[in-house]
C-alpha cells in the first residue's frame, strides 16, 4: 500500500519536472503551478488524479489523469472548484475522460454552490477519440449553461483554445487572457488562408489583445499568467459563491475623505469639455476598490465592480473622454452583459450618467444599434437589484431612458446641479423648435444664443425634472458618497418579483 | 502595496521593480526588517501614511510619495514632485518578460487614425517633432466634444496629413509616428 502511494507520488513529481522544463521555456507555467497561485497556500486537493485515458489511446505513464488536473481548494477561505489543462500531456487535448473529469467538478460545484475556475491550455478535441471527445465538450457546455447565474464561472485562457473549445469560455461569466501566449479562434490561420486566401497571424487573428479590444470576448487581459491568476483571486473577492449567498463584506475600508470636495469642480461646466469618469468613480468608491471589467473594449462605457463601505456594487458609467460618452453597439452589449451579471448575483448597481445620446451613423444603424441598444434597456428594466442613478451632466433622449431612468425602475435617481436632462442637446433643440424664428431673425446668432440659454434654464434644468418627480433629488456633488451609502443601505431589503414566466425574451 | 502581486503569500517577498527607462531593482521585503534592494540592505523607513500620500525616510532625507496612477502591476508615482513609472514583477513574470522579449519583432511605425468622424480644431505637433507617450497630437471635435488625441508611443512625427479645420472620417490616417532608437 505504502509502496503504491510512493510510486504515484514519484510519477507526479517526475512529470512536473518535465512539464516545468517545457512550459517555462515558452514563458508559461505548468498546470500545477497555476493552481498553486490560484488557491490559498496548500489548500488544493486534487481529484481523479489517476483516471486512465479512454481505451484505444496509447497508455504511457504520462497519460495519467488524461491531461487535466481537477479539484477543489480555498480562495480567501472560500471553497472554489477548478480544472487546469496540462499542455504537456498530448497537447492538453480533450478526450472522453478529460472531459468527464471537468464535467464531474462542474456538477459538484453546482450542487454545492461554489464558483468554478477553468485554466485552459489545450490544443482542442483529441482527434483519436473522435465523436467521444466532441460529446465530452457538449456535456461541459451544457453544465456551463446550467450553472449560469447560479455559480460564478471564470475562464482563464493560458494557451490555445481553438474550435469548439472556445465555447466553454464564451458561456462563462468572465474570460481572462494573457498577452502573446493565449489565443482563441473558431478556425485557425491555416484554414483562413485556405478558404479565404487571407494571411493572418495567430496573434492578429485571436490573440489576447484582439479579444480584449476588438471582439470583446475577453474581459481581462494581463501581460503574464501570474498576474492574471492573481486577478482571478481578486475578482472572486467581490463575488458571492452562488446566487443565494449574500455579498461578501470587507470590514476595513477607507475612502478619500478629503477629495469629496473636489467633486464640485471635476466636471467641466463647458459641456464640450471631456473629463475622466474613472477619477470620479475612484473618489466615490472605497479606496482602490474599483476593479474594471472590459477595460479595453467599448471604452465609451466604463463598467466594473467596486466597494461602497466594504460592500460590493457594480458601476456602470458613461465615459465622456471616449466618443463623447455616446452609447454605441459595443457599449450597449458590454453594459447589458455586465448588468445581467450583477443582477444574477444580487450585486446592486450604481449608474453614473453623462451621455449625449446614441452614436449616430449608417454603420451603427445597419449593424443593428436598435436591437443592441435594446439589450441594455432590457437589462436595466429587468434587473431587480437596487439601482441608483446619478446624472452628472448630459442626459439626452433615448440614452436618458436607457441609463436606468426613473420609470425604467430606478430606485433613486439623483442629479448634480450641472445636469441637463432633455430630449436633445440645446443647440439641436432650438434649431428644430425655433426654426422659423431663426430663419426670419435679423441676428440669428444672437437669437440662437438667447434661445439656447432659455432652453437650458427652462427645459433641460435638473430642478425641473425634480419638480416633475423624475429626479428624486438634486444633490451637491460633494455629498454624493454619503447619499449613495444611505441609499444602498436602505435599499438592501429591496424585494421585487417578476411576473411568472418561463423566461423573458431578451433581444439577443 | 506589492503584497497582492507576490506568488508566495508568506512574509518574505521577492519582486523586481522595473522603471520605464529599463532600470531594474531586485527587492526583498521582509516583514519588520530592512528591505534588501539589489543585494544591499537599505535603511528605508515609512514615516507616515495618509489618505493618498506616504512619507519615507532614507539616509536622513524625507521622500513624499503619491501614487497618481495605477493599472494592474504598473504604477505612476510622484516622489518629491518628480514622476516615476514602474512595474512590479514577480520572479516568474519577470522571466516570462525576458523570454517573450527575445521573440518579439522590431517595433513598427504607427499611423494614428481618426477614432471617430469629426473636425480637427487644433494641431499641436509638426513633422519632425519628437513625442513621448501621452503627448497630445491634435484635438478632434466630435459629438460636440473636444477630444485630445494622445501619442500612444514614443517616437518622431514622420507625416502629418491634417491641418486645423479639416473634417475627417473614421479611420482616416492622420499622423504617422516613427520609432526612434
Amino acid at each position: 500500500m505504502e509502496e503504491t502511494f510512493n510510486t504515484r507520488k514519484q510519477i507526479l513529481q517526475e512529470h512536473e519536472k518535465k512539464a516545468q522544463h517545457k512550459q517555462h521555456l515558452k514563458g508559461k507555467l505548468t498546470a500545477r503551478e497555476r493552481l498553486s497561485i490560484l488557491f490559498d497556500d496548500g489548500t488544493f486537493e486534487e481529484m481523479a488524479t489517476f483516471n486512465s485515458p479512454y481505451e484505444g489511446v496509447s497508455k504511457s505513464s504520462e497519460m495519467y489523469g488524461d491531461g487535466v488536473i481537477v479539484g477543489q481548494g480555498f480562495v480567501q477561505g472560500k471553497s472554489v472548484f477548478a480544472f487546469a489543462q496540462d499542455f504537456t500531456v498530448q497537447g492538453g487535448s480533450l478526450g472522453k475522460i478529460h472531459g468527464e473529469k471537468i464535467a464531474k467538478i462542474q456538477e459538484m460545484a453546482l450542487k454545492l454552490g461554489s464558483p468554478v475556475v477553468g485554466l485552459l491550455d489545450s490544443g482542442g478535441a483529441r482527434i483519436q477519440e473522435g465523436v467521444q471527445s466532441l460529446s465530452a465538450y457538449a456535456r461541459i457546455f451544457r453544465n456551463n449553461v446550467r450553472s449560469s447565474g447560479v455559480i460564478p464561472q471564470i475562464s482563464v485562457i493560458l494557451g490555445p483554445a481553438a474550435g469548439g473549445a472556445v465555447y466553454s469560455p464564451a458561456l462563462t461569466d468572465f474570460v481572462f487572457m494573457t498577452n502573446k501566449t493565449s489565443f482563441m479562434f473558431l478556425t485557425g490561420p491555416d484554414v483562413v488562408k485556405e478558404v479565404l486566401n487571407e494571411d493572418v497571424t495567430l496573434e492578429s487573428l485571436g490573440g489576447g489583445q484582439v479579444h480584449a479590444e476588438k471582439s470583446g470576448v475577453a474581459q481581462f487581459l494581463y501581460d503574464d499568467e501570474e498576474h492574471a491568476i492573481l486577478a482571478v483571486r481578486k475578482l472572486l473577492s467581490y463575488l458571492p459563491s452562488n446566487n443565494y449567498e449574500s455579498l461578501p463584506v470587507v470590514k476595513n475600508f477607507e475612502f478619500f475623505q478629503s477629495k469629496q470636495e473636489m467633486l464640485n469642480k471635476l466636471v467641466p461646466e463647458d459641456s464640450n469639455q471631456p473629463y475622466e469618469i474613472k477619477d470620479i468613480i475612484d473618489i466615490l468608491m472605497d479606496k482602490d476598490s474599483f476593479f474594471e471589467v472590459h477595460e479595453n473594449f467599448a471604452k465609451n462605457l466604463v463598467v466594473g465592480l467596486a466597494r461602497l463601505e466594504g460592500k460590493t456594487i457594480g458601476v456602470v458609467a458613461n465615459q465622456p473622454k471616449v466618443l463623447a460618452g455616446t452609447l454605441d453597439i459595443d457599449a450597449s452589449v458590454k453594459g447589458a452583459r455586465f448588468v445581467r451579471f450583477c443582477d444574477s448575483y444580487n450585486i446592486p448597481l450604481l449608474i453614473l450618467e453623462d451621455v449625449p445620446g446614441f452614436l449616430p451613423g449608417v454603420n451603427q444603424e445597419h449593424n443593428g444599434v436598435i436591437r443592441h441598444g435594446a439589450k441594455l434597456l432590457y437589462a436595466f428594466c429587468d434587473a431587480t437589484v437596487p439601482k441608483v442613478t446619478v446624472i452628472l451632466r448630459k442626459s439626452y433622449g433615448g440614452a436618458y431612458i436607457v441609463m436606468s431612468s426613473k420609470n425604467t425602475g430606478g430606485d433613486f435617481n439623483l442629479a448634480w446641479p450641472s445636469a441637463a436632462i432633455a430630449v436633445m442637446g440645446p443647440e439641436g433643440a432650438v434649431k428644430i423648435v425655433n426654426r422659423r424664428e431663426l430663419a426670419d431673425a435679423e441676428d440669428p446668432v444672437a437669437l440662437k444664443a438667447e434661445l439656447v440659454k432659455k432652453y437650458r434654464d427652462e427645459i433641460a434644468n435638473p430642478f425641473i425634472a425634480e419638480e416633475k418627480g423624475l429626479i428624486d433629488e438634486v444633490i451637491n456633488p460633494s455629498e454624493t458618497r454619503s447619499k449613495l451609502v444611505r441609499a444602498f443601505q436602505i435599499l438592501s431589503t429591496k424585494q421585487l418579483y417578476r411576473p411568472s414566466r418561463k423566461h423573458g425574451n431578451i433581444p439577443l | 502595496m506589492a503584497q497582492e502581486y507576490v506568488y508566495k503569500r508568506d512574509n518574505s517577498r521577492l519582486f523586481v521593480a522595473m522603471r520605464d527607462n529599463g532600470r531594474r531593482f531586485k527587492v526583498i521585503m521582509n516583514e519588520d526588517k530592512i528591505p534588501v534592494i539589489n543585494e544591499k540592505e537599505e535603511d528605508i523607513r515609512l514615516v507616515r501614511t495618509e489618505e493618498s500620500h506616504m512619507c519615507f525616510e532614507y539616509r536622513e532625507r524625507r521622500f513624499h510619495c503619491v501614487v497618481t496612477k495605477r493599472n494592474k502591476n504598473s504604477y505612476t508615482m510622484l516622489i518629491n514632485g518628480v514622476e516615476y513609472t514602474f512595474s512590479v514583477e514577480s520572479v516568474s513574470s519577470y522571466l516570462r518578460k525576458k523570454i517573450l522579449a527575445k521573440d518579439a519583432g522590431e517595433e513598427q511605425d504607427l499611423s494614428i487614425k481618426a477614432p471617430m468622424p469629426g473636425k480637427i480644431t487644433a494641431v499641436y505637433v509638426d513633422p519632425g517633432d519628437e513625442v513621448n507617450v501621452g503627448d497630445p497630437l491634435f484635438a478632434l471635435e466630435a459629438m460636440k466634444m473636444q477630444n485630445e488625441i494622445l501619442s500612444p508611443i514614443k517616437g518622431k512625427v514622420l507625416e502629418l496629413t491634417i491641418k486645423e479645420g479639416d473634417v475627417v472620417v473614421k479611420n482616416d490616417e492622420l499622423v504617422k509616428i516613427g520609432v526612434v532608437d
